[in-house]
């Protein structure tokens, strides 16, 4: 539309004064940011390993919600258990997060913790199989302990934290 | 605020419009693009290991690279505050410095940026330290984080630093913020279109950043130590799961690959592929070495891909994976890959 000098405005000629702008601004307000993987390394996790050994350490930069937890591993031995447990303080509920699975010999992704808003049971005997806790306030100190009843020696395993957080103001 | 995509308040034809009227048409815009702009920057974190789970424990007679990870940059990049997670033993304190080439401190940084603080007796010992000072890092710039200590020797079981980053989606590659200034309205203005249509031609220049800077970069880092080419493939495959949401929209812009070797190289190489769901291959960066031991190199998604400016499309319902390759028979000692989300 082209708005000059001595024709008629209608109404249609003044929203589209602004409607395809606004519709870019208004899709940039709904989408998502990037819920970018953070990859924690526990390559070489086995049964007799010191517990500083299996355990990563962070802080939450800003407030983040664990989207999905996803765990790959490759050359444990067969049928070994395997868990995680996710625990991070200063959240309102700060029961762990606690991830089991079964390792093996060949590549396997885990059965992913995909987190639906199901709201988990906060009471001690709920524990350790529902996902409690997966909101990290900003300054949150996160750990991540891995753990496994497998004897092979230099397995690859990979721990995926999948956040979703949005943009900070700058 | 909840943006709209039409004017919030109803127009009808056959209304008079005063000075006021229009105005708020151009302030509601402006408001939208202040708000929904000021939400600008990404806090992406990594955890850089020096020390592995079962990786021989870091020492000072291990070279400087076998102590150095190296820090490439896309866009610019803040790191806000670095962190440290150590258990070892160790003579005297054991310290981080954050450079530009193994010996310049980078701008911002201090010397050292982190530490141990003191020796250490045991490593059941948990260390921490933390530094909260802004440290730039510029556009296709390269850093590196190096281990050493004051004196003596140390052997570092887990070595972790942890690095938060901060990134502007305006600023990224040089860019700035939108910024709309419409031309308002008073009782004295003479009805003009002119001035009408430049408005509306600045609102939707401005307007149309928000489609080409949707997201700045957030990185994601592997590493991988002694290995050769007769390892098994499974073993050097690292997935990159996604959320299945249409609305968390992500490109992979950059792939970045260095490596060592336990000898002369000449020739050989390392590779970090990047491949889809199933196996196809999207891009990969090789580092190459020459005489010395150490290799590096790295590719943009847009070079290794198509000529679309940018990166590799990532399909949010599906997995990716990179694996490291290379021809070297003996070993490489170690393999570390970054790869640059953006959009």
């Amino acid at each position: 539309m082209t708005v000059s000098n001595g024709s008629a405005i209608v109404k249609a000629d003044l929203d589209a004064l602004t409607e395809t702008a606004l519709a870019l601004i208004a899709a940039d307000n709904a989408r998502l940011p990037l819920g970018w993987p953070l990859a924690l390394e526990f390559s070489g996790l086995n049964a007799s390993l010191a517990a500083h050994r299996r355990t990563r350490t962070f802080v939450a930069p800003q407030d983040l919600l664990l989207e999905t937890f996803a765990v790959q591993t490759h050359g444990l031995t067969a049928s070994s258990a395997l868990s995680f447990t996710i625990r991070g303080d200063g959240g309102v509920a700060q029961f762990p997060v606690d991830v089991l699975g079964t390792g093996g010999a060949t590549t396997a992704n885990q059965t992913r913790t995909l987190f639906d808003n199901t709201k988990g049971r906060v009471d001690a005997a709920s524990l350790p199989t529902n996902p409690v806790l997966r909101v990290f306030p900003r300054g949150s100190t996160i750990t991540v302990v891995g753990a496994t009843s497998s004897v092979a020696v230099d397995p690859l395993v990979i721990a995926m934290l999948m956040f979703r957080a949005f943009f900070d103001r700058g | 605020m909840k943006v709209l995509t039409k004017q919030p308040w109803r127009y009808r034809t056959g209304d008079v419009l005063d000075p006021s009227a229009l105005n708020r048409m151009w302030q509601y815009a402006q408001s939208a693009i202040d708000d929904v702009g000021s939400r600008r920057a990404q806090r992406p974190h990594l955890i850089l290991p020096f020390t592995q789970s079962t990786e021989t424990p870091s020492t000072q007679a291990d070279a400087l690279e076998r102590r150095t990870i190296r820090i490439p940059t896309i866009g610019a990049m803040v790191i806000d505050r670095a962190y440290l997670h150590a258990n070892l033993t160790s003579d005297d304190a054991v310290d981080v410095f954050i450079t530009t080439d193994g010996s310049t401190p980078a701008t911002g940084a201090s010397t050292p940026h982190l530490t141990t603080g003191a020796a250490s007796a045991s490593v059941a010992t948990t260390i921490q330290n933390f530094n909260p000072e802004r440290i730039t890092l510029g556009a296709g710039t390269e850093h590196r984080i190096h281990i050493a200590p004051r004196s003596g020797n140390f052997s570092a079981e887990c070595f972790d630093v942890g690095l938060h980053f901060s990134s502007d989606r305006w600023l990224r590659l040089g860019g700035t913020p939108p910024v709309f200034l419409p031309t308002l309205w008073t009782d004295e203005h003479e009805p003009d279109a002119t001035t009408v249509a430049t408005s509306k031609s600045s609102l939707e220049t401005q307007a149309a950043a928000f489609a080409t800077r949707k997201l700045t970069d957030t990185p994601l880092f592997f590493k991988r130590e002694t290995w050769s080419s007769a390892s098994d493939a499974s073993s050097l495959t690292f997935q990159i799961p996604r959320y299945d949401s249409a609305r968390a929209e992500a490109r992979i812009v950059g792939i970045y690959v260095y490596a060592l070797a336990s000898s002369a190289e000449t020739g050989t190489n390392v590779s970090a592929v990047l491949r889809d769901e199933s196996g196809s291959t999207l891009s990969t960066a090789v580092a190459t070495f020459a005489a010395s031991t150490f290799a590096s190199g790295s590719t943009t998604a847009a070079i290794a891909m198509t000529a679309a400016t940018s990166g590799i499309s990532i399909d949010p319902a599906l997995d990716y994976s990179l694996r490291f390759t290379t021809n070297i028979v003996s070993t490489a000692e170690k393999a570390y890959a970054w790869v640059f989300f953006s959009r």
